[in-house]
């Protein structure tokens, strides 16, 4: 299913208003004469392409393979890498059906950066051997120019 | 006739933004000297709209680190990718943002 469907020529005619709506899914463009089209943006075509993978690892040879398509799971923990796939799954069976990919791509980022994070806080224990300690916050200025 | 300099008047913004502690507050300037311009937009963005996600750039952390503690408050956790080798990790409260962790750093497994 797409998030929005249109003809060909009222895309060729009127693409400012059916180029936004790539920004949530995929859009389809009917042809009199050929196959339909179907629109979406790279990230979401990347998104797709990498739950992809991600199966063919899976069906091959288990949960643990999805790391060799997506190697930032290595830096969450074991139930967070439980949680992600599982929420991967939910979000791609509802993309696939609703032609949403814009959550896939979303999705996908947002754990992305909970792994880089993760990898953070291991790097951190790694130096100070152990989280820094609390003390008061301290503002933080709007940056001023650079001085020359 | 003396004449006297007018420093930039200061912004009143919706939230305050404020370093975890001192080692976070210059973990921050250090990266101030080499990544100032990415930084004041990051500044700028987190101090009016913070519950807002930019792009591939900031978005709110999942799992375990979806929510962090401070001072007593359970507070959402959101990352800022100054660029490719540095972080921002923050939490978002109901006029304040702190910033948490300044990161450096990229995982080579990750490339």
């Amino acid at each position: 299913m797409a998030v929005s469907e249109h003809t060909l020529t009222e895309f060729l005619q009127h693409s400012g208003r059916v180029l936004p709506k790539t920004a949530r899914g995929e859009v389809v463009l009917h042809r009199r004469e050929g196959e339909d089209l179907v629109l979406m943006t790279r990230g979401q075509s990347n998104a797709v392409g990498t739950l992809l993978r991600v199966l063919v690892e899976v069906v091959d040879g288990g949960a643990d393979r999805a790391s060799t398509i997506l190697p930032w799971l290595m830096f969450l923990d074991e139930a967070d890498r439980d949680t992600c796939l599982r929420e991967l799954y939910d979000v791609a069976r509802a993309a696939v059906a609703s032609g949403l990919l814009q959550n896939l791509e979303d999705t996908l980022y947002q754990w992305e950066a909970t792994g880089l994070a993760a990898w953070d806080i291991r790097q951190e224990r790694e130096r100070s051997g152990g989280p820094a300690t609390l003390a008061e916050s301290v503002p933080i200025p709007r940056p001023s120019r650079a001085r020359r | 006739m003396v004449r006297v300099p007018i420093a930039r008047p200061t912004l009143k913004t919706a939230y305050r933004v404020l370093a975890k502690n001192r080692q976070v507050a210059a973990d921050w300037e250090e990266m101030l000297a080499t990544r100032r311009s990415p930084c004041t937009v990051c500044w700028d963005h987190l101090s009016s709209t913070p519950t807002q996600p930019v792009g591939k750039r900031y978005e709110p952390l999942k799992g375990s680190l979806a929510f962090c503690e401070f001072e007593g408050q359970t507070l959402r956790q959101w990352q800022w990718e100054i660029d490719r080798g540095a972080r921002i990790k923050v939490a978002v409260g109901k006029d304040f943002v702190v910033v948490m962790r300044v990161a450096l750093g990229h995982p080579k497994e990750n490339e």
